[in-house]
């Protein structure tokens, strides 16, 4: 495995610049087939161009998109955990590049789905619900769509809660992740699969490849995450699957649950704003994460899937920052000060793992950095909470819609 | 007045589970067993060693959590014994699902158990030398990083972490006992030292005449189980817990257990053994070797028994309960139920994953 230089000194210029996220009009390049046809036919008519050049246009034009869309085209993906987060952006990576995608979650009623809808493709999956621990539901749910690639994403995910609910994380995390990998040995081995990892699983410090690190988790979440780990990497070995797991940190987005810290403050800062809340609690702030952004953290699970070998990587950025950072960072976005609002309390001290390196993905580093992803975050909240108050409706974790 | 103490020993019907309740029943303790209620009962080293009457059972199952809730509750035990698990390597790989709901779930649900009812309990989990898997090399103590490499040492490592997890975030007295392969007279026949002890024996009074083997170069650091089963106890009588690896330091090849079992017996291996591929595993852990210096230091524990007299007490055993079966002599044993398994077909027989 080629050894990435460390990310952790130098400053990652991003790779695109960062777009703003205005979902309301969000622009996708590029325009539909169609569309593009009937532009020219109405050049034509206005220019009284030859018909012949239109049509050597349109076969022009069709060729190229066929071409662009290349190898993908046609390829069938399943997603488990479609309405979490990553499920929701992944969803959107895969339908751009013309996968034929089904989304699973335990429950797909429509409330549960306002990030895809957020995103705008809730209509262009077909979505099932999955219980991962039934192994008959996912024995079935695999068998009858046999896809090129599986993502399974589906778990319980806050680590914090594992404490009251051991068996319950076991059950989803663990045993989940076995029964949908014996699904796919016995009903398509053919079928590439992702397994989502967690950097909660090692002891961190300066690893870049997993073989590199101890591992030492230390809650019921990541304890159910290490055994998921582990039977996929039996699963590769002894039984010869494409299995690839991206043990990852931290990842945010605009799209995050509001159980998490980052989605807490930012949502919380933007409510301080306009006058909504006065006080912030929080728990330890000293508490240190690498915290990634989520849209680059599925475009490294789309290409750890077309890699020619089945591998497992970390996935992180490099960079460590405080949850003290990030509330002051993001009060500071909203021209406040965040010693003001937030109240910290005990909190445990085991935080989040450091990484020192995003280890050796080819091709991958993350373009979204700590201080974007706040600005990301806080800008959404605030713009989410200006429509709210002016009576808007529209996709949210939080004002119905 | 020394206070009768009280065990509960999960898989009390096993190997250690037998070794260990007449250890237990010596020591003056009250002993109770879980175990799975089946058509065909599985008492017979419990017969064997004499300790049947002496023990109460209780029907219970590491997947129903109400059920191991119920038997700490009868027996009310001070110490717990974790040693029920589907403890066949091989047959993981069949199996893979299960394995986890009874090898790894269950642990969990155990320790919930006492957790909810009796945090004094202390708690013991039959950890493995399977988690060290492939490629470890060297000798294996409590720092070794663990790379499982079956489905059943990944059931184990989760039952590993969530013990440590309930010891250091419950404040319960668990300890990970990481154990060895240890064998004995009362090992079951689906494992490669008491399948090669039986055969020996076996070939020995022309009952049969061949031993067909999967992977002779499997190095594997073998002790007797007898001995085992005392460190267990010895773990829970420290005054705080800890895990340890319990082992001899010697490793020896599964070719040299073949070739000094037919030597025990006063045979030549040569002539009698053949190789066929349907018993390698998908993956097999080539080399183990443990460092038990914790436990010796701090436990007072040693192996008396090494390998050499190891493989004898197996074959004069298996060559003497053959040898009572032509006298036509009764008694519990298991070898009479047990047949070849030439028919028995295997998940990749059937092409089910490409095997590597």
């Amino acid at each position: 495995m080629p050894a990435v230089p460390s990310l952790a000194t130098e400053h990652v210029t991003p790779v695109h610049p960062v777009p703003a996220f205005t979902p309301f009009n969000k622009f996708k390049d590029g325009i539909s087939f169609t569309s593009f046809t009937l532009l020219l036919y109405h050049l034509c008519q206005v220019y009284r161009i030859s018909c012949l050049t239109v049509l050597c246009g349109v076969l022009y034009n069709a060729l190229s998109l066929s071409w662009k869309m290349g190898d993908v085209m046609g390829k069938s993906a399943l997603i488990t955990g479609i309405a979490g987060q990553d499920g929701a952006y992944l969803a959107e990576l895969l339908l751009e590049k013309g996968y034929r995608v089904c989304g699973l979650d335990r429950d797909v009623s429509p409330s549960q789905l306002w990030r895809l809808r957020y995103l705008g493709v809730a209509d262009k999956l077909e979505l099932a619900a999955l219980d991962m621990t039934d192994t008959a539901q996912v024995f079935a749910a695999v068998a009858e769509r046999k896809p090129d690639e599986l993502y399974h994403l589906a778990a319980m995910s806050v680590p914090a809660w594992s404490k009251e609910r051991p068996i319950g994380y076991a059950e989803v995390n663990g045993l989940g992740a076995v029964n949908l990998l014996e699904a796919v040995r016995c009903t398509s081995p053919h079928t590439r699969i992702f397994m989502a990892s967690t950097v909660r699983m090692l002891a961190g410090g300066r690893a870049v490849s997993v073989q590199d690190c101890r591992f030492a988790p230390d809650d019921p979440y990541a304890i159910a995450k290490l055994y998921g780990y582990a039977i996929s990497c039996i699963y590769r070995q002894g039984y010869g699957l494409f299995v690839a797991s991206g043990i990852m940190s931290n990842h945010e987005s605009p799209l995050r649950g509001l159980d998490f810290v980052t989605r807490r403050i930012s949502n919380g800062a933007a409510r301080i704003k306009l006058g909504l809340q006065q006080v912030l609690e929080l728990g330890n702030i000293e508490a240190v994460h690498d915290w990634g952004y989520a849209p680059d953290f599925v475009r490294a699970m789309w290409q750890m899937l077309q890699q020619d070998e089945p591998g497992d990587y970390i996935l992180a950025t490099g960079e460590s920052h405080s949850v003290r950072e990030f509330a002051q960072k993001a009060f500071a976005l909203v021209g406040l000060d965040w010693r003001d609002y937030v109240r910290a309390g005990k909190g445990e001290a085991s935080g989040g793992v450091e990484i020192g390196a995003a280890g050796g993905l080819p091709g991958w580093r993350p373009s979204v950095m700590f201080d974007d992803i706040v600005r990301l975050m806080v800008e959404e909240d605030l713009h989410r909470w200006q429509l709210h108050l002016q009576g808007k409706s529209f996709p949210w974790d939080i004002g119905g819609g | 007045m020394f206070m009768t103490r009280t065990a509960l020993i999960t898989g009390i019907t096993g190997q250690d589970g037998a070794y260990l309740a007449r250890l237990l029943l010596e020591k003056g303790y009250r002993v109770f067993g879980t175990y799975r209620r089946l058509s065909t009962p599985n008492y017979w080293r419990l017969h064997y060693l004499g300790v049947f009457d002496k023990i109460s059972l209780i029907p219970a199952d590491l997947t129903d959590l109400s059920s191991l809730y119920r038997a700490v509750e009868t027996a009310q035990p001070d110490e717990v014994y974790n040693l029920a698990a589907q403890s066949f390597v091989s047959l993981s790989f069949e199996q893979p699902v299960g394995d986890f709901m009874t090898t790894g779930l269950g642990v969990a649900r155990l320790l919930e158990v006492v957790r909810t009812t009796n945090r004094s309990i202390r708690f013991y989990q039959a950890s493995t030398s399977e988690l060290y898997g492939r490629g470890a090399g060297g000798m294996q103590n409590e720092q070794t990083v663990f790379h499982p490499s079956s489905p059943y040492a990944a059931a184990k490592l989760y039952g590993y972490w969530i013990t440590r997890y309930y010891r250091e975030h419950h404040g319960i007295f668990a300890c990970n006992g990481i154990l060895f392969n240890h064998e004995s007279p009362l090992r079951g026949l689906e494992f490669v030292t008491r399948k090669i002890t039986n055969t020996v024996a076996k070939i020995k009074l022309g009952l049969v005449k061949e031993l067909v083997m999967g992977n002779l170069e499997a190095r594997r650091d073998w002790g007797y189980a007898p001995e085992f089963v005392n460190a267990m106890w010895l773990m829970l009588q420290q005054d705080s817990p800890d895990d340890y690896v319990v082992a001899t330091g010697e490793a020896h090849s599964v070719a040299e257990f073949v070739e000094r079992a037919f030597q025990a017996a006063g045979l030549g291996w040569r002539d009698h053994v053949r190789t066929d591929s349907r018993f390698l595993r998908p993956i097999d852990v080539d080399y183990l070797c443990g460092d038990a210096g914790l436990a010796r230091t701090r436990l007072g524990w040693s192996p008396m028994v090494k390998f050499d007299r190891l493989v004898e007490i197996m074959v004069q055993e298996d060559i003497e309960r053959w040898q009572r079966w032509q006298r036509g002599e009764f008694f519990h044993w298991d070898a009479l139920n047990y047949e070849s398994e030439h028919n028995i077909i295997l998940s990749r027989d059937r092409g089910y994953g490409r095997m590597g």
